[in-house]
């Protein structure tokens, strides 16, 4: 699918937005499932709804548009208090979130998207209107709006009524609408009656107490609505639309800030303002877009909500019909035929009608800046008022959108810059030693390397943090999976989240996200009981799975812990044995963590029925290969009846490594410190061989060894490289000895990648790191060493 | 230079003005398009990596980048030789990566019409005719003009170390 006409960076920024609301949205109904009378709550659903149907709908993505808004049909008769959001309601609210994700994702790869299937709109709709449960409502006409469909039709219904005492001044031209806005239009037209029906009751509601502040919140909904407004009409490209919802917005936003007199002022002219919403959404309901003459009326509320005053002559009180406004403002309305009578000269209001006819003449041309320009053209400093307007709606938006590819570009930078601070301590170093005659010169370079050099550290952890991100991002989608899981497994379950605030790196988020899944889903679907197996050992009928995160040094904790019926030992020992993996003697002097842990191993699976949820045996080795590729570790607790709890501990960035160097012949390579046991000088006495290959004894095992420069490949001339020290790597409960040239000591190092399309195979190197003196070194990947030291030795071990 | 790549076997250069950098490998001068160069560094020290093809001489650090050089010696299929005072690396970006590759020696900055740029007569010089985007008929002597993707792709690397192998064989 090709958005037609559309900047494909106006797609892009519709895709982001729209994607992170749904996911909050997808968040939100599991808590609202929980607590269906939240209203807070169901505000917050229906708004991200209604936005990304807003933003769909000027896109005229129609089928994403047609299920948002059965959905919000649904939420708005929820949000009303007709209906409820039981769990078949939830059910289809979820199903419309899956659809709008899906339909996101086929926008993003240009496919075709997919329609709602029929059921899904006719339940969500039937929900809206108050009436039959989804299931006995089949097939429901697709679409709730009552107006004929005529509408909907390219061509507008001139047949519609014509509205009620038209005035002269007032523009009309047909609704002209491409084809996939057409589709639309029934949607917007409910839209725009919904609102504007609101914006009147709030207006008239505000004016009920005269004299009073307005109330805060009424002016918020007052603004919001106007917002609404204003997006709906840049769909009709209709302009003075555009601008008398502005002026509503705007005035949802000043209000609370303006003085009695202000306020007493704005808020008739804002009944007007009403009469012309009203008119304009008749007209568009009629198929023809109506342009009520303004007047001055935008101007004055313009100039009025950046607290400048009008000319005297247009003041008004709180009696004064609208009629007598509009004609103060040269504007149109409907009431002037039966209030002519009380306007002092009804005659004075038609030629200067006709005067402001030339903005007639173009209905469509953009009007929304009139209010600034009003403030603006006033004699008083009114441009900083209109400032201080735009930081206040600012204020609720104070992050960017950063390309992540210039995060890491900013972050190379910053790395070489430490290497070059580094250099600069070097020479400054050098610099002193030299019997310099000026003390003061050296002294100054000292300072000056020293600020450098904290300046620099500073940097460095600044443009770390921009990488972090809370876990809550993450955990977000948890809630729905354990009810979804709930659902398929017919268990009682509640998902508890700790330390969400926990900031990790991006990259490192990313790795623990299918992990995570895989935990979740052992939990529920291995972990936890049936609700009435729990019953009698006594416990809750619903399970509690804790997903907890927590900050341990340079670590990031996360665990994953149930209280369902643990692991078994028995179990696990009698298949470990039964594979192969161990001896049942080993077995049973084994303790229990190491018994728990076969359950890391490819293939393994206690399970006795596979389901569709895990089983399969294929979930906890891939966890584990996932983890450790960002250096992670993962243990498991468990005990019978009292639950199993997974920990994951892996480094908060995985662009920094805890490294050992080392030299071998004249190259330096990093090794991961996680992976490293100790280190050992072999004596001769030590080291034999079992057919061709060295190993050593170690305090009564024996440890395989590896030469460094064969592994690494160094041409060496036929010179043997002196290699007197063994580095025991660990990795997987499996032993093997690194032999290296020289030991240079630990250190933290920048992880790079290597450019990978230029490997002939996998190789015993995960990536690069730059040393101080600007060089590159190696950084080996202990599993990769591990493997093919395995297959070496694997036939003498035979 | 890419849109010489389309025209390999026809002056596709003709009616153009071309600026090129020229540099000496194992005897012979080569060109590539000026805007494909990023930079031309000095010899640097480069860590080589295990499991790499034998062109790929190793990684240096390009202000905080890790990219690969490649040794246009090798490449050709020639034999390695002791880097010198002239040696360069030359930096360039083909297919989005950025990769560094030795010449023995960078010439300058030249100016030519594509009027006297021809196709490249098979066997005519010691390298893959599929490499050569054109020959530039100067005054004085022939330029050989790089067509640098084909010569820098991922496969025509792979091709190239099996192609050399087989030959060696």
């Amino acid at each position: 699918m090709t958005m037609g006409g559309f900047d494909a960076e106006i797609v892009r920024d519709f895709l982001t937005e729209s994607g992170e609301l749904i996911n909050q949205l997808e968040s939100d109904l599991v808590v609202l499932e929980r607590a269906p009378k939240d209203e807070a709550m169901l505000n917050q659903v229906f708004r991200a709804l209604h936005t990304i149907k807003g933003s769909a709908s000027f896109l005229a993505i129609t089928p994403l548009v047609r299920v948002a808004h059965a959905a919000e049909t649904a939420l708005n008769a929820a949000r009303a208090g007709q209906a409820e959001v039981d769990r078949a309601a939830m059910d289809l609210l979820l199903e419309a979130v899956d659809l709008i994700k899906s339909q996101l994702g086929q926008i993003e790869a240009g496919s075709a998207l997919s329609e709602a299937r029929e059921a899904l709109v006719s339940g969500l709709v039937a929900i809206g209107e108050g009436g039959a449960k989804p299931a006995a409502a089949p097939v429901a006409p697709a679409l709730a709006t009552p107006e004929p469909a005529s509408i909907a039709s390219q061509t507008p219904a001139p047949a519609a009524p014509p509205a009620p005492a038209t005035p002269g001044e007032m523009a009309r031209t047909p609704l002209k609408l491409e084809g996939g806005k057409a589709d639309l239009l029934e949607f917007l037209i409910s839209d725009l009656d919904e609102s504007t029906a609101k914006v009147a009751a709030l207006v008239s509601g505000l004016s009920q107490t005269p004299g009073q502040k307005p109330a805060k919140q009424s002016c918020e909904q007052l603004g919001d609505l106007g917002e609404q407004l204003v997006r709906t009409a840049q769909f009709f490209e209709f302009g003075p639309l555009v601008a008398m919802s502005n002026a509503v917005h705007q005035a949802g936003l000043q209000l609370p800030d303006l003085n009695a007199e202000g306020v007493g002022q704005v808020l008739p002219r804002l009944g007007l303002v009403c009469r012309h919403l009203e008119e304009m959404a008749r007209g568009v309901r009629a198929g023809e877009l109506r342009s009520p003459t303004p007047g001055t009326l935008l101007e004055s509320l313009g100039s009025l909500l950046h607290g400048v005053d009008i000319p005297e002559d247009r003041t008004v009180g709180p009696a004064t019909p609208l009629s007598e406004i509009a004609r103060l403002e040269h504007a149109w309305c409907d009431e002037q035929a039966t209030t002519a009578p009380t306007a002092a000269t009804p005659a004075a209001s038609a030629p200067e009608t006709v005067a402001a006819s030339p903005e007639l003449e173009a209905p469509a041309a953009p009007v929304a800046p009139a209010i600034s320009q009003a403030s603006a053209g006033a004699d008083h400093p009114a441009a900083p008022k209109g400032e201080a307007a735009t930081t206040k709606a600012a204020a609720t938006e104070n992050t960017i959108r950063v390309d992540v590819s210039r995060l890491e570009a900013l972050m190379n930078l910053v790395g070489e810059l430490v290497l070059q601070k580094n250099r600069v301590s070097a020479l400054t170093r050098r610099a002193q030693m030299l019997e310099c005659a000026d003390s003061d010169f050296s002294e100054a370079i000292t300072l000056t390397a020293g600020a450098l050099d904290r300046v620099t550290g500073e940097i460095q952890t600044a443009v770390m943090r921009t990488r972090l991100q809370p876990l809550d991002k993450l955990f977000g989608r948890y809630p729905r999976l354990i009810r979804d899981l709930a659902g398929k497994t017919g268990k009682k379950m509640r998902l508890v989240i700790e330390g969400g605030e926990t900031e990790v790196d991006k990259s490192v988020m990313e790795e623990l996200g299918d992990p995570l899944v895989h935990l979740l889903r052992n939990s529920a679907d291995h972990g936890l009981e049936m609700p009435d197996e729990r019953a009698k050992n006594g416990k809750d009928e619903t399970g509690t799975i804790t997903l907890r995160a927590s900050h341990e040094g340079s670590h990031v904790r996360v665990q994953v812990a149930d209280d369902g019926r643990g692991l078994l030992r028995e179990k696990i020992a009698r298949k470990a044995v039964e594979r192969g993996l161990v001896t049942p003697e080993r077995a049973q002097a084994m303790s229990d963590r190491e018994i728990f842990n076969f359950i890391f191993e490819a293939g393994f699976s206690t399970a006795e029925k596979v389901s569709d949820l895990s089983g399969r045996g294929v979930g906890m080795d891939v966890v584990r290969t996932n983890i450790q590729k960002v250096k992670g570790e993962i243990e498991l607790a468990s005990e019978p009846g009292r639950g199993t709890t997974v920990t994951i501990s892996i480094p908060l960035t995985v662009a920094i490594l805890p490294a050992m160097m080392v030299g071998v012949g004249k190259e330096t390579y990093a090794i991961p410190l996680t992976n490293i046991l100790e280190i050992v000088r072999p004596q001769a006495d030590q080291l034999s061989s079992i057919g061709e290959h060295p190993v050593m004894r170690l305090r009564n095992t024996v440890l395989p060894l590896v030469s460094g420069s064969e592994v690494m490949e160094q041409a060496s001339g036929g010179e043997k490289v002196p290699e007197p020290f063994a580095v025991v790597l660990s990795m997987n409960d499996r032993r093997i000895g690194l032999m290296v040239s020289k030991l240079i000591g630990q250190q933290e190092v920048v992880i790079k990648p290597l450019d990978d399309s230029q490997a002939a195979s996998k190789r015993a190197v995960s990536g690069a790191t730059v040393r101080d003196d600007g060089g590159v070194s190696l950084i080996i990947d202990v599993a990769e060493l591990m493997r093919r030291a395995e297959t070496l030795h694997h036939a003498s071990a035979a | 230079m890419s849109e010489a790549t389309q025209t390999t076997n026809n002056t596709g250069f003709a009616g153009r003005q071309l600026q090129l950098v020229t540099f000496d490998v194992a005897g012979e001068e080569f060109a590539v398009d000026i805007l494909a160069v990023q930079e031309i560094n000095r010899m640097m020290e480069l860590t080589r990596v295990p499991q790499s093809p034998p062109e790929v001489e190793g990684v240096i650090n390009l202000r905080g980048k890790i990219i690969p050089v490649l040794d246009l010696r090798k490449k050709f299929g020639q034999p390695s030789a002791e880097r010198t005072e002239t040696s360069r690396i030359v930096v360039i970006e083909v297919h989005k990566r950025v990769l560094g590759f030795i010449v023995d020696r960078v010439h300058e900055v030249l100016r030519i019409s594509g009027d006297i740029v021809e196709p490249a007569p098979p066997m005519a010089c010691s390298i893959d005719a599929e490499f050569i985007a054109g020959v530039g008929k100067l005054p004085d002597r022939l330029l050989i003009l790089l067509d640098i993707d084909k010569l820098f792709s991922a496969e025509a690397a792979h091709a190239a170390a099996n192609a050399s192998k087989s030959k060696a064989a």
